[in-house]
């Protein structure tokens, strides 16, 4: 018991810590290991007291509760299905978010084997008056651009604009968001998860305009294509209501051309730490479960 | 790259629309179609119908001596099959997993920002 309630005060201070932190203006991608860190931890923290608290009931009971429902007493159904029902939602729900992904992925690359035409550095042309610059799929990302922002952008904001999304598939940044994803599912019983979430994206976007702004991309550029995209993307139903990433932050960034490294002292190795945490966590979870004791009879057999 | 007005995207959109009413044109029909307050000097349609070219939304080809250009793209192709429609019934989540978008979501009071924002960033561009 000391050990798992060792891990998990280690595991709330890795949680908490970039809530705390000042991050806006700091490395985007120390930024990112902090906030995927954090979100991991949250995601353990949900699946080792679900399986902590399977482990504490007797398994036997659990079964038994099931059997024998409704004549069972309500008292000893309830204390053990809200365990087991809480680890069935939970994997139901994560199958569910990964279908949805996978039927998201689909439904891109079907669109991307037919594009209208080939656009400017090996994009693909699909429809839309919008000002829409994509890197999609999972496997093989491609660099899609509407016709509407082949019309819309001027060179410079075109350029830029490929240069953000290039730095997206160069930096795997997809395989980050897939995990960010996973991990909002697993940990979203935690108030904070959601914002959480936010903030990673938010870095994840910060990240490849520095990637951009550093292969030579105009930044201001940039900013003008982003605003014309999102200029486009308030006229669009149901965007209004979604939670936001800090576009305009973004925006303020390369305006203002502050640099990056501005946050706060000792955040790398920071960082760092809290990501090996993350990982030690994740590797001793099974054995921390499993230490836990004998099974508790909370209903009384 | 510095020379370049924030008008252009929509003169750019202005020189497309023209190009579908005509079919096809040279670079002196496409401006005589532009709205009166588009049309600009010939070199500066000439430049926008090439850049169009070049980003695949147009086609070339040489009548004598002259350059006739061609959408490439219907009005229609143009405003359809968008990953805006293909991706519908995606929730906002899985569709932030399969493409990595030039901006994510937006709630309404940062658009107005955003609106603040794109006059700043023009103006210093135009220095």
């Amino acid at each position: 018991m000391t050990v798992a309630a060792l891990v998990a005060a280690v595991a709330s201070v890795g949680i908490v810590l970039p809530h705390l932190l000042a991050l806006q203006r700091s490395d985007p991608a120390t930024a990112c290991l902090l906030w995927a860190a954090a979100l991991g931890l949250r995601a353990l923290v949900v699946v080792g007291t679900l399986a902590g608290a399977l482990v504490l009931l007797h398994p036997g009971h659990l079964l038994r509760a099931f059997a024998e429902w409704p004549c069972a007493p309500h008292h000893q159904v309830a204390g053990h299905a809200v365990a087991a029902l809480g680890g069935v939602a939970l994997f139901a729900s994560l199958l569910w978010a990964m279908a949805r992904v996978m039927q998201a992925t689909f439904a891109v690359r079907r669109l991307v084997r037919t594009p209208l035409g080939r656009g400017p550095e090996g994009s693909v042309i699909i429809g839309g008056d919008d000002v829409v610059l994509a890197a999609a799929g999972l496997a093989h990302p491609t660099l899609v651009v509407s016709a509407g922002a082949l019309a819309r952008l001027d060179d410079a904001e075109l350029a830029a604009a490929i240069a953000h999304e290039r730095a997206h598939i160069r930096r795997r940044h997809r395989y980050v968001l897939l995990y960010a994803e996973l991990c909002r599912v697993l940990g979203r019983p935690l108030p904070g998860t959601q914002r959480a979430v936010r903030q990673l994206r938010f870095h994840i976007e910060r990240d490849a305009d520095r990637s951009a702004v550093r292969e030579r991309a105009d930044r201001l550029a940039l900013a003008s294509a982003i605003c014309k995209a999102a200029t486009g993307a308030t006229t669009r139903a149901g965007m209004a209501a979604l939670g936001g990433d800090g576009t305009a932050a973004r925006v303020r960034e390369l305006l203002q051309d502050v640099g990056v490294g501005t946050g706060p002292r000792g955040l790398r190795p920071l960082a760092v730490a809290v990501a090996t945490l993350a990982v030690a966590a994740a590797l001793s979870l099974p054995s921390v479960v499993s230490g836990l004791g004998d099974p508790v009879v909370l209903c009384g057999g | 790259m510095t020379d370049v007005t924030p008008l252009q995207g929509e003169l750019q959109t202005q020189i497309m629309a023209a190009i579908w009413r005509l079919d096809e044109g040279t670079v002196e029909q496409v401006r005589q179609a532009l709205p009166p307050h588009h049309q600009g000097a010939y070199n500066t349609v000439q430049t926008v119908l090439n850049r169009l070219a070049e980003r695949g939304l147009l086609t070339r080809r040489r009548e004598g001596h002259v350059i006739v250009y061609a959408p490439s793209l219907t009005e229609a192709e143009y405003l359809s099959r968008s990953m805006e429609h293909t991706l519908r019934g995606a929730s906002s989540e899985a569709r932030q997993v399969a493409i990595a978008q030039l901006i994510g979501s937006l709630p309404r009071d940062e658009a107005v920002e955003l609106g603040r924002l794109a006059d700043d960033v023009a103006a210093e561009r135009m220095r």
